[in-house]
């Protein structure tokens, strides 16, 4: 295929290339996605940003000058990616900027995550100790699977080293928990 | 020649075998505060605040410096082993030296960022001595109107980071303009605050970029399912691989000397600091380098001149601190806790009244930076092997780690929620193309350069020809214009020297190499995609394709 100039070789194998370019109409959708939330995003913040005053009350550069340059700006800029997004689409060319693997429930990034909100959630309940050696344990079984011991060798050696670390040797702000470790 | 005898007075003062435990103490403190994320230099600093109530002045105030740049340091270790900078001074050794890790070569990027670390002090050092005085003159005129021009020129560094999809950079940087107007500003008016309080100072920076390049980057290789398993070459100072090659030293010359003096200079500015100097440092190199396109995918360049800049700013904050009694930065500004808290009133007659004092503590950095050197020669082995460490294991420990780290600035969990959120903002910027170093850089700048601009506008009573009218703003527009006009030429010979060298690598490859991409030459900091089979970044995406 003749490549127009400035278009970038793509990142997946020749066999997939072929049959993203052959399937025919496919947008980016997450792109597409992203660009709305941050339109909408850009939208709310210069709708606030209009609420500020243009000039302060001696005349001079009011609190809403920048904000309000930089919301239409970016609604501007970012209506134009995602027209632009929905264009490539229609040409038929590929899609994502990577070749998505398709997130699941049980995928590494995803369980992380999860994970990590819920250590959030518990980390001033439970303390950063116990709280830490929890999220370092689900998180060595899922990625690291088949190994307990040496997860479990990690998981309370790593804590332990941060714990020591940070909360005794240098005394910085630690989540105590209820248990107040 | 007086400020030399004086530097030698101060030598003697500050090699006493009290002040050298101190120093080796402050350092090595330094250096672990420093690699936590979250703790940066000006916290670790006020963690051992305390600790030296009961020293003598001058041994007290050699090792808070020590924890100072021994701090700087450490931020670059994880940096580059991990990506998840320090403090956001760090940010910018993330782009270049991380890569350096990822294709095994953590020990080089670690041994070359300690030397360029250290002569970067060295020629601090010296120039302290030798440009206190005037220099601290100079910066007593610059005001308002200057810095706001000054900070204009980091917008340049942002222009060489947007990356191949320009339009998503842009989008980037309003994004980073728009979180830099959270809080309250000048007049007091609250804005984006919500009616929370703990928004009113903003998003603190360090949770952004603990965020976006830490946990996002984390959760961007588990998406992609990068490497299971670390680079295999273990690391020993016996090993070949441990040490920087000849090209490697080559290259760096010039990006240590220029990041030196840059960083010193920039470092001096009252509000400036390592942050900006970095960032001014890393645009600076990839404008002036043969091979821009190798920025972002582990140029030695890209690291080194940063870093030496990050150092040498950490020198030139102290000039207004000890000559003027202003602190240039964040940490300055609790190093200047601790002059009080001895009795010392830091200014211009400092240097007079005390000169054991303040000499011993420039030339305490001196030998600082060599114990920085000779500590990390023998300790990089064992932090590069931290680099072997599988991806499965490792990426749990950091996201522990950047949790801990954010919860350590001021005990949030408010911040700690905001990091994670902005970790996944990081990891969909990755996929889609954006340009977090764009957004982090924006956020520095477009607070800096409104306030700035604002401030500029009251002194002036609304007259924009402030800018032309005072000498020292006419010097910096001046220097601007130079800059700028350089700044072209260069690259545009870049482009054409690198569209000639596509030209002939596609002829002697019979015409399937990919051609050179529109505004080739000219930017691409590209960190948002793994590399390919052949090495290239480039990926099939909407943006790429410039002709629409």
């Amino acid at each position: 295929m003749e490549r127009e100039p400035g278009m970038s070789p793509p990142v997946s194998s020749p066999s997939s290339t072929d049959e993203a370019r052959t399937a025919g109409k496919r947008r980016p959708w997450g792109l597409i996605t992203s660009l709305a939330l941050l339109l909408l995003l850009f939208l709310a913040y210069t709708l606030e940003a209009f609420t500020l005053p243009w000039a302060a009350h001696n005349g001079y550069i009011g609190a809403g000058q920048f904000p309000r340059i930089i919301g239409c700006a970016g609604v501007i800029l970012t209506a134009l990616a995602l027209v632009l997004s929905f264009r490539s689409g229609a040409k038929g060319e590929a899609g994502e900027a990577v070749p998505a693997e398709r997130l699941r429930l049980g995928h590494p990034a995803v369980a992380i995550t999860l994970a990590s909100v819920l250590l959030v959630a518990l980390l001033e309940v439970l303390g950063g100790l116990i709280a830490g050696v929890a999220f370092l344990c689900v998180c060595l079984t899922i990625l690291n699977r088949g190994r307990p011991v040496t997860n479990g060798v990690i998981a309370l050696g790593f804590m332990g080293l941060s714990y020591v670390l940070m909360h005794t040797l240098l005394n910085a702000p630690w989540p105590t928990g209820v248990l107040g470790i | 020649m007086e400020s030399l005898s004086l530097l030698w007075d101060g030598m003697q003062t500050a090699v006493t075998p009290t002040n050298l435990v101190f120093l080796a103490l402050g350092v090595l403190l330094g250096m672990v505060v420093g690699a936590v994320p979250g703790i940066g230099p000006s916290a670790g600093i006020a963690i051992v605040l305390p600790v030296t109530v009961g020293l003598d002045p001058v041994t007290g105030i050699i090792m808070l410096a020590a924890v100072y740049y021994g701090a700087m340091y450490g931020g670059t270790i994880t940096s580059v082993l991990v990506n998840v900078p320090g403090d956001a001074g760090s940010v910018v050794s993330t782009f270049d030296g991380h890569p350096l890790a990822r294709m095994g070569r953590a020990g080089p990027a670690l041994v070359m960022a300690a030397a360029g670390s250290f002569i970067a002090g060295t020629v601090g050092v010296i120039l302290i001595a030798l440009t206190a005085r005037p220099l601290s003159a100079m910066a007593s005129r610059l005001g308002p109107p200057e810095i706001f021009l000054i900070i204009i020129s980091a917008l340049l560094a942002i222009v060489v980071v947007l990356g191949r999809h320009k339009l998503l950079g842009l989008i980037c940087v309003l994004v980073g303009f728009g979180i830099g107007t959270m809080g309250i500003d000048l007049t007091g008016q609250h804005r984006f605050t919500f009616g929370q309080p703990s928004l009113e100072g903003g998003i603190d920076l360090v949770v952004i970029v603990i965020g976006v390049f830490g946990v996002g980057e984390m959760l961007y290789s588990l998406y992609t399912g990068g490497s299971a398993d670390g680079p295999s070459t273990r690391f020993s100072i016996r090993s070949r691989s441990f040490w920087p090659t000849r090209t490697d030293i080559n290259e760096s010359y010039g990006p240590i000397g220029r990041g030196s003096v840059l960083g010193f200079f920039t470092g001096v500015i009252p509000g400036a600091g390592a942050t900006l100097a970095s960032f001014l440092s890393y645009g600076l190199e990839k404008s002036v380098s043969k091979r821009p396109q190798d920025f972002g995918k582990g140029a030695m360049p890209g690291l080194v001149g940063p870093e030496s800049a990050n150092n040498a700013a950490s020198a030139g904050a102290m000039v207004p601190l000890l000559t003027l009694g202003i602190p240039g930065s964040g940490t300055t500004a609790v190093l200047l806790v601790g002059f009080l808290m001895w009795g010392l009133q830091p200014g211009p007659l400092l240097m007079e009244q005390n000169p054991e004092f303040a000499w011993g503590l420039i030339a305490s950095m001196y030998v600082g930076n060599v114990m920085l050197l000779l500590l990390n020669v023998f300790a990089i082995p064992v932090f590069a092997n931290i680099a072997r460490v599988p991806l499965t294991i490792m990426a749990p420990c950091v996201v522990l780690l950047c949790v801990f780290g954010t919860y350590a600035v001021h005990g949030s969990l408010m911040e700690v929620g905001l990091m994670l959120l902005f970790g996944l903002i990081g990891l969909a910027m990755r996929i889609y193309g954006f340009s977090p170093a764009a957004l982090v850089i924006a956020i520095v700048v477009g607070a800096l350069a409104e306030q700035a601009f604002r401030q500029t506008m009251i002194i002036s009573r609304g007259d924009i020809s402030i800018f032309w009218e005072r000498s020292a703003s006419l010097w910096v527009l001046g220097i601007l214009a130079v800059g700028l006009v350089l700044l072209a030429v260069i690259v545009r010979r870049q482009r054409i020297r690198l569209a000639a060298t596509l030209r002939t690598q596609s002829a002697s490859a019979g015409g399937h190499v990919a051609p050179a991409p529109a505004g080739a030459g000219e930017a691409e900091n590209d960190t948002t995609a793994p590399p390919t089979a052949t090495g290239s970044y480039d990926v099939d995406h909407p943006f790429t394709q410039e002709n629409r």
